[in-house]
């Protein structure tokens, strides 16, 4: 874990001089002291971003970590449980009829995150087909269509000029242009679900087994679980508010966190949200320095992630068990 | 466990870190170092740029003109100093030059009516006023205007044939109308005056030597030189004639660039500043202080530029329509340094009118702020709707940033005077949004005694093939296409079918029950005349009304379509006309109108028109 | 005089919401401290529903549960945990924890919601890890084990919570012979120990094997519960299962046989 955790101040600290100024690639340090622009970029624009960027990695990856340990499916994430996809509804209504501050956004996404997630549950508990994993995926998946249905209405209502850039950015996910003020706005909804998941993290393996035995132990599964839930929710949706919809990154990660620390959410959750870092700091370092224009870090994360859950899938250890 | 902690103090010691320390180094290295992505400097050639200008800007542009040279390394500038009406007659006989400033606004319109000057480029760049001036030890003991009509003063005037000397003649039959002079004042001064001089300057001499004891000359006339032997006595404003000083480059200059970089010049706050220093009251509002400008843009915000901003960068999506009307500013070729993509998808005007493009950074139109800040610019400009990716991006490391709409002819005027406070040219504005809402005018005019069932019911459809896919979509109501269209008397049959606010869907069925008079069909990405002609033999669209009258067009389009809110919209508004009302508008010559459009407002002369826009022409064009 | 009863049911009444028939109804039963009580029903008899309510995890729609003479209700549901642990008959594990951090889990009655087990907690899991004879496995994922060997793990948890009444649900279903003479013996150890077993099985022989006393379970009610010997009788058990077995006496060891 310290290996890891230095890692990422490493990882971090050679982010903060890539860039595309003065020149695409690295920023030599001695021009932090002889040019103011290269310094306000660097205060102002990187550091903001890139912590923006450790936060999203922590908090998509401990939500997936999360999911995947109270659903007891290692399938699951929150974009596959309507919540990604209710943040987006969320932020886009809000966008459009209330108002485009930075808190109205992420309060308005993380309720409608809370409802696709509650909807999704409570529809697969009323499924009369298939095991409940199946029965969560497949509520998951119409509850997300109902919503990207929703974010489809929204599109068309849009002022095309200053409204659609805005929803049409959720739906990409995306850095870009992020400035202090968004971050402050995040970090409070994001420490407290990071922080309540990371203190109740031996607690998550409980609520990993079925509801009479996390019960039979001492625990209450019911409350306990919404409880995490709520909060990594909530967490999950301040970043999608800044981010837009930034995939995979709650799927893949926590299998390998899994892999590398072993399934103890006391290891494997830490684990997830330090990986989680890495990864969404070095995709985004992609994302802005890789081509004249900025790459959706959306598209990134899917691309890549997408290429390590099928090679993680055709390793035998992974057996996907109902 | 104690692993993990550690990490989280490391995450919170890199985000205090953040918060704390804005100041990271002394800041006593103030030299910014030169952009890396700078085109390298070559040497330049040598060329010349050559000024006509009236006789009074003699001392004051000569030492402005060494200040251009001295920025324009290998330009030598060569001034002929002169009347302005003999300059004139110099230009409607054809001689080469630059740049014309004239000391009156009839000579001015001269070299217009000639056609040397385009009708909407001359600018005010200075005023003069009258004064009255008389040797130090005052011989005739002049102590208020009223004693010029005292008995026996030797009274030495400029000839009426020059603008300073019927200025003053102005002056006196203002002063006659006047209880305070009385009726005959005029005739009695008049009745003092011991010769008319055919310059201003002879008048000062006769005067500062005592030969004169009065005389009537502009401020400007008084030179340095004989300061200390005269005395001034002031004209009231009401009295006084404040003559504007125009100036404008040449239509048929060799060199368009330093033409308008001279003018940028005189328009600017250093020359402004220099042309005050003769006496010359500065046409420029804000540049006589040198406390810089505020500039109002499209949101409201109030952006203040301590000066005239000399790299700008025209960055984020939606770019070219706005930057075409930037570029209907003369000084906007000279100080954008970086611009972001301008080609619609089936070509690019900006390189047709900027002779500099090629030297000019191109920007992705994603790109974000560190490669906006890469050029390093002192002014971004923008389309409102990136204020808030982009915009707040920038903004966070103090980039100033201006941002336009012009989506509606509305929007134009408030636009075209954001960039009027921003270039200091409210002049250019003010002529750019009249000449707008003239054309506009006189078409809304030529329609106006429609009733509704003269107006065509008209259909505008966009034709698009995104994702592989072809598809018909309507505008909204309050788009610049839908405004084009009612301006130009024609009843859009789709009021009902947009409730959205961008592009609507439509199908075939929809289109027959509409059954339209005419079909304007635009294609921003396909060849539009093959669409049309697709379309014309389509067995279905054969059965419509305006296909069968032969009434459905291909949207006019040269660079781009003349049916956006590009400045082509005005083009687009007389087009449209022409083909609802060809009863209306039966001289109209789209192919005239058009070089008229490219002539008045980006200075294009004819030779370029008929090489790069004629050859462009697509849609229902000549 | 006779001792407390540790567990009551009183006139507890079942159901689930899908099904208007109760699985218990009008049910009364004592468990005494220390007993090792075998519960023998036909399927769907409302065995494992009997246990579930001894948990607490289902509530009674009528009637009354009591641990050591106080509802089950008021008590804390930590406290729950220290008193009663369940050995479910299988259970769905889906992520790969090791066989140490699985017992472990056993330990969380006794940790604040928020803590981590600490060094003493590790002891008692590897202790119960060795009851079962899995000690050396300790580094082995759950997810490789084969039924009986998970089944054994599950009966580690359990010890590791160290329960005073410890409720199995068909503890021998996934077992060998072996293993099933292995818990026989942890069993009847735990019970010198003090603590008071309910159990089900399908399997009379493990009844007689460990049982001290006989609940017959029949459509949620009891048919007959007593000492083992006095209900562990042909007629009874032919009652029970609706079909011809008698007892048998074996060198001290009850056998039934069916026919």
């Amino acid at each position: 874990m310290l290996w890891l955790s230095a890692l990422l101040a490493v990882v971090f600290g050679i982010s903060v001089f890539l860039g595309r100024y003065p020149a695409p690639g690295f920023m030599p340090l001695e021009r932090l002291f002889s040019d103011e622009m290269a310094r306000s970029l660097l205060l102002n624009l990187r550091l903001p971003r890139l912590l923006t960027a450790l936060l999203l990695g922590m908090s998509l990856a401990a939500s997936g970590a999360v999911f995947q340990m109270i659903f007891g499916n290692p399938l699951v994430e929150p974009g596959f449980l309507g919540v990604s996809q209710g943040a987006a509804f969320g932020a886009a209504f809000s966008i459009i009829f209330l108002s485009n501050t930075a808190w109205a956004v992420q309060v308005f996404a993380a309720i409608f995150a809370c409802l696709g997630l509650g909807f999704s549950y409570l529809l697969a508990r009323r499924v009369r087909y298939g095991g409940w994993v199946l029965r969560l995926v497949l509520a998951g998946i119409a509850v997300s269509a109902l919503f990207s249905a929703g974010v489809g209405v929204l599109k068309y209502i849009a002022d095309p000029l200053s409204q659609l850039p805005e929803i049409t950015f959720w739906l990409l996910g995306s850095l870009t242009s992020l400035t202090w003020p968004q971050f402050w706005a995040i970090l409070p909804a994001v420490t407290l679900g990071l922080f309540v998941a990371f203190q109740m993290r031996w607690r998550l393996n409980l609520l990993s087994l079925s509801d009479e035995t996390a019960f039979s132990l001492g625990a209450a599964p019911g409350w306990e679980r919404t409880l995490l839930l709520v909060v990594v929710v909530i967490a999950t949706s301040a970043v999608i508010s800044v981010a837009g919809m930034v995939g995979w990154i709650g799927l893949i990660i926590p299998h390998i966190a899994r892999r590398i620390f072993g399934a103890d959410a006391r290891y494997s959750l830490p684990g997830s949200m330090l990986i989680g870092a890495i990864f969404a700091i070095l995709c985004d370092d992609l994302a802005r320095v890789m081509f004249a224009g900025e790459i959706p870090l959306g598209i990134l994360t899917s691309l890549i992630g997408a290429a390590i859950f099928m090679l993680l899938m055709m390793r035998p250890q992974v057996a996907v068990k109902q | 466990m104690r692993n993990k902690i550690l990490s989280f103090l490391l995450f919170f010691v890199l985000l205090t870190g953040a918060a704390c320390s804005p100041q990271v180094a002394p800041t006593a290295v103030a030299s910014t170092a030169p952009p890396a992505t700078q085109a390298a400097t070559v040497a330049p050639e040598p060329r010349r740029l050559r000024v006509l200008a009236a006789a009074s800007l003699t001392e004051s542009l000569t030492e402005l003109g060494q200040l251009f040279e001295s920025q324009n390394p290998g330009v030598t500038v060569s001034f002929q100093f002169a009347d302005s009406e003999q300059l004139a007659g110099q230009l409607e006989q054809g001689q080469a030059a630059d740049v014309f400033a004239s000391a009156s606004k009839k000579y001015m319109d001269a070299a217009v009516a000639a056609g040397r000057v385009i009708k909407y480029d001359p600018k005010t760049f200075v005023s003069n006023r009258l004064v009255v001036i008389f040797p130090k030890d005052n011989p005739a003991g002049l102590q208020e205007l009223k004693d010029l009509a005292q008995a026996g003063l030797k009274l030495n005037l400029v000839d009426s044939s020059l603008p300073v000397g019927q200025s003053a003649l102005d002056f006196l039959e203002k002063a006659s109308k006047d209880e305070q002079f009385g009726a005959g004042f005029s005739a009695e001064v008049l009745q003092n005056v011991i010769a008319y001089e055919n310059d201003a300057q002879a008048v000062v001499t006769k005067v500062s030597s005592g030969e004169a004891q009065a005389g009537i000359v502009y401020v400007s006339d008084l030179r340095a030189d004989v300061a200390q032997k005269i005395a001034s006595l002031e004209i009231p404003d009401s009295l006084n004639a404040t003559v504007p000083y125009p100036i404008a480059a040449i239509a048929d200059s060799q060199s368009p660039d330093l033409a308008a970089a001279f003018v940028s010049l005189v328009l600017s706050a250093p020359g402004q500043q220099l042309l005050a220093k003769y006496n010359f009251i500065p046409a420029v509002t804000g540049s006589a202080s040198s406390a810089g400008f505020m500039v109002t843009d499209a949101l409201g915000r109030a952006v203040r530029f301590e000066k005239a901003p000399e790299r700008i960068v025209l960055a984020g999506k939606g770019l070219f329509m706005v930057a075409d009307a930037i570029y209907l500013f003369p000084e906007a070729g000279q100080r954008i340094v970086a611009l972001s993509s301008t080609n619609q998808g089936t070509g690019n005007f900006i390189p047709l009118i900027d002779p500099a493009f090629s030297a000019k950074i191109t920007l992705d139109s994603s790109a974000g702020a560190e490669q906006i800040a890469a050029a390093q610019p002192d002014c971004v400009i923008m389309k409102s709707s990136n204020a808030n990716s982009l915009g707040k991006a920038l903004e966070a490391v103090k980039i100033p940033v201006v941002y336009l709409d012009f989506e509606t002819p509305e929007q134009y005027p408030r636009d075209l005077k954001t960039l009027g406070q921003l270039f200091q040219n409210p002049e250019q504005a003010a002529r750019l949004s009249a000449y707008f809402q003239d054309k506009a005018d006189a078409i809304a005019q030529a329609v106006s005694g429609l009733t509704e069932a003269q107006k065509p019911r008209t259909l505008l459809l966009y034709y698009s093939e995104k994702d592989g896919a072809v598809a018909f979509n309507v505008p909204p109501m309050g788009w610049m296409q839908t405004l084009e269209i009612k301006t130009a008397g024609g009843a859009p049959v789709w009021a009902d079918a947009n409730p959205g606010s961008g592009w609507t869907k439509v199908n075939f069925e929809q289109v027959a029950a509409w059954n339209p008079d005419v079909i304007f069909v635009v294609a921003y990405s396909s060849p539009i005349n093959e669409v049309t002609a697709m379309l014309k033999a389509d067995p279905q669209w054969k059965n419509l009304k305006a296909v069968q009258e032969n009434r459905l067009y291909g949207f006019a389009t040269d660079v781009y379509s003349w049916d956006q809110p590009d400045t082509r919209w005005i083009l687009g508004l007389a087009w449209v006309a022409g083909k609802l009302h060809p009863d209306l508008f039966p001289d109209l010559d789209i192919t005239q109108t058009a070089q008229a459009f490219y002539q008045d407002l980006y200075g294009m002369d004819q030779a370029t028109f008929q090489k790069s826009i004629l050859p462009e022409f697509k849609g229902d064009l000549p | 005089m006779r001792a407390a009863p540790l567990l009551q049911f009183e006139q507890i009444r079942f159901g689930y919401p899908q099904t208007p028939q109760p699985v218990l109804d009008d049910f009364n039963l004592e468990i005494a401290p220390g007993a090792v009580t075998a519960i023998l029903g036909p399927n769907g008899a409302g065995k494992t529903t009997l246990l579930h309510l001894a948990l607490g995890w289902l509530h009674p729609q009528a009637g009354l549960i009591r641990l050591e003479r106080q509802p089950l209700a008021e008590y804390r549901r930590r406290d729950l945990g220290q008193a009663i642990g369940l050995v479910p008959q299988s259970e769905h594990v889906s992520f790969e924890y090791s066989l140490l951090e699985f017992v472990l889990l056993g330990r969380a009655p006794y940790l604040p919601t928020l803590a981590m087990p600490e060094g003493r907690d590790y002891e008692i899991a590897l202790d119960a890890l060795r009851q079962v004879g899995m000690e050396h496995l300790y580094q082995r994922s759950v997810l490789s084990l084969s039924g009986g060997e998970r089944q054994l793990v599950l009966i580690a948890r359990a010890l590791a919570q160290q329960p005073r009444l410890l409720l199995l649900d068909e503890p021998t279903s996934h077992l060998d012979l072996g293993n099933k003479g292995r818990l026989v013996r942890l069993l009847r150890d735990l019970q010198a120990k003090g603590v008071t077993i309910l159990f089900t099985t399908h399997e009379p022989e493990v009844a007689a094997a460990l049982a001290t006393h006989l609940v017959l379970m029949q459509k949620g009610q009891v048919l007959k519960t007593g000492p083992f010997n006095e209900v562990f009788t042909g007629p009874d058990l032919t009652n029970l299962y609706q079909l011809p077995v008698s007892v048998v006496d074996l060198e001290g060891h009850k056998v039934a046989l069916w026919t």
